[in-house]
């Protein structure tokens, strides 16, 4: 069991990130804020010590992905449409990315996440994963792929919307 | 992509954490931790404390209200273990034919379990009714879109058939006996919608009196509706359905990687893909869960009631600190554990467990799981600890089921709406397997390499061995090197002739993947619409 003040530092360093995370599975505040606050129990309950900040950090992302991928797996959820995740009918134009990442296949978006946005690199991000490495590096195409793809289509719409056709 | 955009998005508002939050989630942490650090949960031994802990599906919410009396006709005289966790209600309401009291209930993470009776007063419903020993499954729920559910075949209770998915008023979710005696009911919510809710009901004779029959109603997956039960072919009486907060505690046991090592000595072909397998065991003093990510198979079906198969299952057993066993298939009503939905199950016991008193849980007779999660898994047969490698089965499932989906997800949305095209792998022998494609039969074979060779080098080794192995002959049509996610990679494109007939177009990928050498051999099977082979060429660039 960890050390009461270990874990309020651990959540001082990396609550930011931890909730980031959720919000990105789960894509609402209210249960991100339960997982934010589940993942630091089971910090508090984990045995094991920490090769410094770096592997707490990735300890606690996974943590926090389980976490999430457990809630919607969850046999309550699996029918549930949340109203927070039912996309709006008209995004803003500076949205769209947004739009385009949060409905981007969760394998997808993880993958790119953790690569581009957290910074680790291919082996981690697939060790973290639990997949291979080349696993990684296909989904991390794919899910560019799928983005770019999105707002290409998005530049074309506006165009057409500017030019009036 | 833009990079820069496509973090921007990670740094607006939604995804960091306002102060208030901040704050208000740390206080709740480092109330809980205090809390935790100074009193323990259970009088137990202080391994299955910290077990419990580590599961960390441990919930144990307000003081108990107790005093439950009436559930030792379903579960025995030891209610010892689930008094913190059930609630003495006893509400009434009647009319002038049925009385309906709902008694008690006691609830784990999962199950909120009830016990009901109604009194038969006047008229026809004064008549004895013929539901005795009856267990049924209140709705087939993915029915419900067409507007009627599909009837059970049961004779002495039905399934309501005229329910409107588009009622949101209320709806009626089961009745028992012909007259619609006994029912269930949700109110103003858009069923399929919303509720994933499973129900079960079991007449408890034990209780039954002259004139009152008693009633056990399992729900089952945590309903977040406010559910009601009631009495009578028209409007009778009716009570709501309290929440039970205090929830009994569980221990999560992940099993999958450690039988997978298991079955891979003893029946490797079972060993992916098979819904006779459990990834996830939960045990709770009133059930124990099971979850497969593959979905769990069905033995047989009863009164709507769809029952658990597999060796898996049927081996289970809860080894107890004092030395003794005792199988799952023994602790449970009706012996089988029932389909809760496509990947999850559940056994629901006929008495109570005290799980601080469970060591292991042994599966095929010799894997034993510690509930302490530190300690090691074991093949009892053996008495050597199973510690999960990664071998050339593992790597087939990791490459196979990579491939498959990718493949899968390159099938147009319009082809591939709700059906999938690819899909795998299923094992052939101990090192092939297939990958189950719309348009290609896909085979994968898994050698390992030789020491000093290179990839081309053993690309055409292996080419001239299968022509040899098949009597096959080929003419190659064209031979390219390239790059992917792997690494090098050699596409051999062939016409095969066999015994001196055409026998079509053949298509090799060669390459190397956790020091093996993996062959891809793809088969036009279909003459409509093709992908699977375009789809595993863009993922090459080709030199």
């Amino acid at each position: 069991m960890s050390d009461v003040k270990f874990v309020e530092r651990a959540y001082d360093l990396f609550a930011d990130t931890v909730y980031r995370v959720c919000v990105m599975y789960l894509k609402n505040q209210a249960d991100a804020e339960d997982i934010v606050s589940d993942t630091f129990l089971k910090l508090f309950s984990y045995g094991k010590p920490f090769n410094g900040d770096d592997h707490l950090k990735a300890w606690l992302i996974v943590t926090a992905r389980n976490q999430c991928k457990n809630t919607l797996s969850h046999w309550w959820n699996k029918a549930r449409t949340d109203l927070d995740s039912i996309p709006e009918p008209a995004a803003p134009a500076e949205d769209f990315m947004a739009l385009a990442v949060e409905n981007l296949p969760e394998i997808y978006r993880e993958a790119l996440y953790l690569y581009y946005y957290e910074g680790y690199s291919g082996q981690e991000a697939s060790k973290m994963l639990g997949i291979t490495e080349s696993a990684f590096w296909s989904r991390l195409k794919r899910g560019r792929e799928i983005l770019r793809l999105e707002m290409e289509e998005e530049c074309d719409e506006r165009k057409r919307v500017q030019s009036g056709i | 992509m833009r990079e820069k955009e496509f973090k921007a998005v990670f740094d607006s508002e939604k995804y960091v954490i306002s102060q208030d939050m901040k704050y208000r989630v740390k206080n709740r942490i480092t109330e809980k931790t205090t809390a935790k650090s100074k009193i323990p949960f259970f009088k137990r031994s202080a391994s299955a404390v910290f077990s419990i802990v580590l599961a960390s599906i441990l919930v144990i919410t307000a003081a108990a209200v107790g005093g439950i009396a009436l559930f030792k006709s379903v579960y025995g005289d030891n209610l010892e273990p689930i008094m913190p966790y059930s609630e003495q209600i006893n509400l009434t309401a009647a009319d002038a034919n049925y009385e309906l009291t709902l008694h008690e209930a006691v609830a784990d993470e999962y199950t909120t379990a009830y016990i009901f009776s109604v009194k038969r007063l006047a008229g026809n419903a004064a008549e004895e009714s013929q539901d005795a020993g009856m267990f049924f499954k209140g709705l087939e729920q993915t029915n419900g879109k067409n507007g009627s559910y599909a009837a059970g075949n049961i004779s002495d209770l039905k399934i309501l058939s005229s329910f409107n998915a588009y009622d949101t008023v209320q709806i009626q979710i089961f009745a028992s006996s012909l007259d619609s005696r006994v029912k269930v009911l949700c109110t103003n919510i858009g069923y399929d919608a919303e509720n994933a809710a499973e129900y079960l009901i079991r007449a408890v004779d034990g209780l039954k009196t002259e004139a009152t029959d008693y009633y056990a109603l399992y729900v089952i997956n945590g309903e977040e509706q406010t559910l009601s039960i009631a009495v009578g072919a028209e409007k009778g009486p009716e009570i709501a359905l309290p929440k039970v907060t205090q929830k009994a505690p569980s221990v999560t046991r992940s099993v999958q990687d450690y039988y997978r090592q298991y079955l891979k000595q003893t029946d490797p072909m079972v060993l992916y893909g098979s819904r006779r397998l459990a990834d996830n065991v939960t045990i709770t003093p009133l059930a124990t869960y099971v979850e497969s990510a593959k979905g769990i198979k069905t033995i047989w079906a009863s009164n709507s009631v769809k029952y658990i198969d597999g060796a898996f299952y049927r081996t289970a057993e809860l080894m107890f600190n004092d030395g003794t066993e005792k199988a799952l298939s023994e602790m449970s009503q009706d012996e089988f554990g029932i389909i809760v939905n496509k990947t999850t199950g559940v056994f629901l016991f006929n008495e109570v467990l005290d799980i601080g008193l469970v060591k292991s849980f042994l599966v095929y007779d010799t894997v034993e799981f510690p509930m302490d999660v530190n300690a090691p898994v074991v093949d009892r047969e053996t008495g050597e600890r199973i510690v999960p490698k990664y071998e050339t089965l593992d790597l087939m499932y990791d490459v196979g089921n990579g491939l498959a989906s990718y493949i899968d997800s390159t099938y147009p949305a319009d082809r591939s709406q709700n059906k999938i095209y690819c899909w795998g792998p299923s094992y052939l022998t101990e090192n092939s397997c297939n990958l189950n494609s719309y348009d290609y039969d896909i085979t994968m074979t898994v050698y390992d390499t030789v020491e000093g060779e290179t990839l081309a080098d053993a690309a055409n080794r292996l080419f001239n061995e299968i022509q040899t192995k098949y009597n096959w002959t080929f003419s190659v049509i064209s031979e390219k090197d390239g790059t992917f996610s792997y690494g090098d990679i050699r596409y051999v494109d062939a016409n095969v002739s066999v015994m001196g007939g055409a026998a079509g177009e053949y298509h090799y990928f060669f390459f190397e993947s956790n020091g093996k050498l993996l062959v891809l051999q793809l088969v036009q099977k279909s003459d409509g619409l093709l992908y699977s082979l375009d789809a595993i060429k863009q993922l090459i660039t080709f030199s």
